[in-house]
């Protein structure tokens, strides 16, 4: 083996690799001389050493690891005798590697630099600010504003970066989520509702649950099952197990738009053989369409359902606007009236007798409609106070015709509401009517007509067999239901004497609200529900009947839930008794279907995009 | 170089128990709903810089800054308490983002060298200990340099001794080569004997042809010809010890800027 003291510290050269440099010839696999290259790279050895004065001698200081002092030695000037060529000196590992490390990152700064500049250099395909892909929803939307569109510090230079970066002077991300999605409620509340203050839980945020650039097909939210907890302290860990149970009623409780009775339906009128021709076929598919359930399973129209035994009761049922009262005396000369309405002189004789103040009697007996009542802003049962009222519209409407009675809903009811509420009425009619009946006698029109629409006839004004979804009548019942209620108290009584006439189950023109039930608005009005299905009850619960019954089978699927209430005290009303958890538990539970919060759930109430934002073209 | 002692052992286990609890912050506070991603990236960005600071530790060498054993014990921990927390922060298997892609890729590389480096100067030194002695890597140059002249000097010997120049000549055509410079690199990694069996070969094809007297220069030959197989072991071996944090060392170069690029962009954007 080779002898190691050649290595002693003090028969060897000293190495000083953080130097950086490295001698040239070494670098070719030669003998380095001993003086090496200096810090900065420079070559030390075109001298085998560096020579010393002695006094006045110059001596050798070739160290002894190079062979000691040499036989030439240095001259008189102190050069070393022994010159060689000088090397090249090479870099070492490590200044190689402090080499590439800035090379790497002044590539990464200038990478960073050159695909930042989107805006200047618009054809670059990468971005050194492309977080990722957005969502399919949202790449669609934010459309030429592009990152903008959320990002309001985005393209807009070094000021507005250093203000987004310490929170000033630009709007919160979640601000800008509302500028096209709005809801039920309060956007960025729990729920989008005002719950009691919990000072355990922090301030909701959009962001908490949505985060974007997750890809196209990938949704922006995700909540579990232990998210919801963070709020809803009631542990939940099995829905078949913990589930709290399901409300009274529930789901039958919801408020419906149109009245039905499935008890009474379906033990007793369906079950009379004398029906069974005008029956829907097909049990409960006859009347609910299955080929587009979903949270709600519509019903047919009126045609397809109800229009078989219930189309002869609407019809019946006309809408009377206006019933020449009782009056205490004329208030109308015969002179008067024999001009307006073109009497002959043998009628206008007549007339004259008939309205002779010592012979009066009244061809009407009965008293104003409540509707009439309020109309005329008078007490229905008092002729002497409804008799003026009454009398001043007849004096215009014999020479108007039906121009005095338009003026009077304008002025009861709104200016735009009479061109509804009277369309397709014929003033020359009312004229005669009002003649007629000024004339103390009952109007006979000149023909009969079975047609639905407004006729004069005896002593009525009345909109005649009206029909289902007939517009006039529902013009009727919206704005009746819609006027606000008078700030006299005298006023608002004959409102609502007036409404509740109208709007009543029993006895409402073409029996609209025998089925269509009525709401009380906020603002204290009522809204008559013309559709099947009214918003919903639970916001935030959510439920499709489709895969239920294509599961299930339409045969088996509805009573399979739904079972009719064999008594009728059955809570919110319903014919159905209450589903329970242990129902849907059957199959969603561990281990079978589906059972987490989500599947039933919602987070956000009425979510919905803002018009203006689909307005603008996105 | 094994950071297995006492004190490396209470390093590994407070680490472990601060990314224990990090982690369990982070599950607590998501399903309250709550942001993690700027704490765990902050954590992840102090942890990156305190990590490349153990390359400036071994450039002040002269500074009271501690053992360079120590920081390499916590440098090895750092980097894998690193990963976890990476894994924390992008609570996801792959960024989607080209940004962030990059900034991951770059990170994961940096890890893996790292990783693979943290292994080779594990496995490497035993295997210089027994491939023949150890020499300072500075030096070998100047040894190769050396042991060739010496060669050179015994090929010379043989033809004073014979008067034939057989052995001369055959050490220019033949030998030279080997001692020219480091040989057999490769297969010194592999742990080979390739140079062993190239070397023997042509000096049992020359034995034949000389003199005693040449024998004894041969003998020479032989024994720098040994000589110089470990010390180019050692060197490749070496090398190779020195070579990969010339990949480990830019990438986390490029890592921390591209990290500080992503601090900027989300303090920017993602609030």
């Amino acid at each position: 083996m080779e002898n190691r003291d050649r290595i002693r510290h003090d028969r060897s050269r000293y190495e000083r690799p953080t130097l950086g440099w490295q001698c040239g010839r070494a670098a070719v696999w030669g003998k380095p001389c001993s003086r090496g290259p200096s810090a900065t790279g420079v070559c030390g050895g075109t001298a085998a050493c560096l020579p010393a004065k002695n006094g006045d001698v110059w001596q050798c200081r070739r160290p002894p690891a190079e062979g000691g002092p040499c036989a030439s030695g240095p001259d008189a000037e102190g050069h070393c005798g022994l010159q060689q060529l000088p090397c090249s000196p090479r870099p070492s590992l490590r200044v190689w590697r402090g080499r590439l490390a800035f090379l790497a990152a002044g590539l990464a700064i200038a990478l960073i630099a050159l695909f930042a500049s989107t805006r200047s250099m618009p054809s670059l395909p990468v971005s050194s600010l492309d977080p990722g892909d957005l969502s399919a929803a949202h790449a669609h939307f934010v459309g030429e504003a592009g990152c903008g569109a959320c990002h309001q510090a985005h393209g807009q230079g070094i000021s507005a970066w250093w203000q987004a970066a310490m929170g000033k002077g630009t709007r919160p991300l979640s601000t800008a989520c509302q500028d096209c999605h709005e809801f039920g409620g309060k956007g960025r509340l729990a729920h989008n509702r005002t719950f009691e203050a919990r000072a355990d839980l922090a301030a909701t945020d959009c962001l908490m649950c949505h985060t974007e650039h997750k890809g196209g097909n990938a949704p922006p939210s995700a909540l579990s099952d232990a998210q919801c907890q963070t709020c809803h302290t009631q542990r939940i860990d099995s829905f078949a197990l913990d589930h709290p149970p399901f409300p009274p009623g529930f789901p039958h409780d919801h408020p419906k738009g149109v009245r039905f009775d499935h008890a009474s339906h379906l033990g007793k009128h369906f079950a009379d053989p004398r029906l069974a021709d005008q029956l829907p076929p097909g049990g409960c598919t006859g009347c609910h369409q299955i080929a587009t359930a979903a949270r709600a399973i519509q019903p047919a129209g009126f045609d397809a359902t109800c229009a078989g035994c219930h189309a002869d009761s609407i019809t019946r049922r006309d809408f009377v606007l206006f019933r020449w009262p009782e009056l205490a005396s004329a208030g109308v000369s015969a002179a008067n009236i024999a001009k307006a309405c073109g009497f002959s002189k043998e009628k206008k004789d007549k007339t004259e007798a008939a309205l002779a103040k010592a012979s009066f009697s009244a061809i009407s007996l009965d008293t104003l409609t409540p509707l009439q009542a309020f109309l005329l802003n008078a007490l229905a049962d008092d002729p002497a106070e409804y008799g003026p009222a009454v009398q001043d519209l007849a004096k215009l409407a014999i020479s108007d015709g039906a121009d005095p009675l338009v003026e009077l809903i304008e002025d009861r009811m709104g200016k735009s509401a009479s061109s509804k509420l009277l369309a397709g009425l014929n003033s020359e009619q009312v004229r005669q009517a009002f003649c007629a009946w000024s004339a103390n006698e009952e109007y006979a029109p000149a023909g009969t007509s079975g047609l639905s629409g407004w006729k004069a006839d005896a002593l009525d004004l009345r909109y005649a067999r009206p029909s289902h979804a007939d517009p006039v009548l529902r013009a009727w019942f919206d704005a009746v239901a819609a006027l606000p209620m008078p700030a006299d108290p005298d006023e608002a009584d004959l409102l609502k004497e007036a409404r509740d006439d109208l709007l009543s189950p029993a006895n409402s023109p073409g029996l609209c609200t025998k089925c269509h039930t009525t709401t009380d608005t906020k603002e204290g009005t009522k809204q008559v529900s013309w559709s099947h299905t009214l918003g919903q009850a639970r916001a935030l619960t959510r439920f499709d009947h489709q895969p239920h019954i294509n599961l299930l089978g339409p045969d088996k699927s509805c009573t399979n839930c739904h079972k009719l209430a064999t008594t009728a005290a059955v809570a919110g009303g319903s014919s159905f008794t209450p589903v329970a958890v242990s129902g849907c538990a059957d199959c969603h539970a561990a281990g079978r279907l589906r059972d987490d919060c989500l599947l039933c759930h919602a987070y956000h109430q009425d979510h919905a995009l803002k018009k203006g934002m689909m307005a603008n073209g996105n | 170089m094994r950071a297995v002692n006492r004190n490396s052992l209470l390093v590994w286990g407070l680490t472990a128990g601060a990314v224990g609890a990090l982690l369990f912050w982070r599950h607590s506070v998501i399903t309250k709903l709550g942001a993690t991603a700027f704490v765990t990236g902050y954590i992840l960005f102090g942890l990156m810089v305190f990590l490349a600071l153990y390359n400036t530790r071994k450039k002040l060498s002269m500074v009271p800054l501690g053992r360079a054993s120590s920081w390499l014990t916590l440098h090895v921990i750092g980097g894998l308490a690193a990963l976890f927390i990476f894994a924390a922060h992008i609570g996801t298997f792959w960024p989607l983002g080209l940004a962030e892609q990059v900034l991951a890729t770059l990170f994961l590389l940096v890890s893996a060298s790292g990783a693979l480096g943290y292994y080779l100067q594990l496995w490497l030194p035993g295997r210089l200990a027994r491939r023949g002695p150890e020499m300072i890597y500075d030096r070998i140059p100047a040894e190769l340099a050396r042991m060739r002249a010496e060669a050179e000097a015994a090929a010379m010997a043989a033809a004073d001794v014979s008067g034939y120049d057989t052995l001369g000549r055959y050490y220019v055509e033949s030998l030279a080569w080997y001692f020219a410079r480091p040989r057999f690199s490769l297969n010194h990694l592999l742990g080979g004997r390739r140079p062993e069996v190239w070397l023997r070969r042509r000096l049992q094809t020359i034995d034949r042809l000389l003199s005693d007297g040449e024998r004894v220069h041969l003998k020479r030959l032989e024994e720098l010809g040994a000589a110089k197989t470990a010390l180019d072991a050692q060197y490749s071996l070496q090398t190779l010890l020195k070579s990969w944090p010339m990949v480990h060392v830019p990438l986390a170069s490029a890592l921390l800027f591209f990290a500080v690029w992503h601090l900027i962009v989300v303090h920017v954007y993602a609030r």
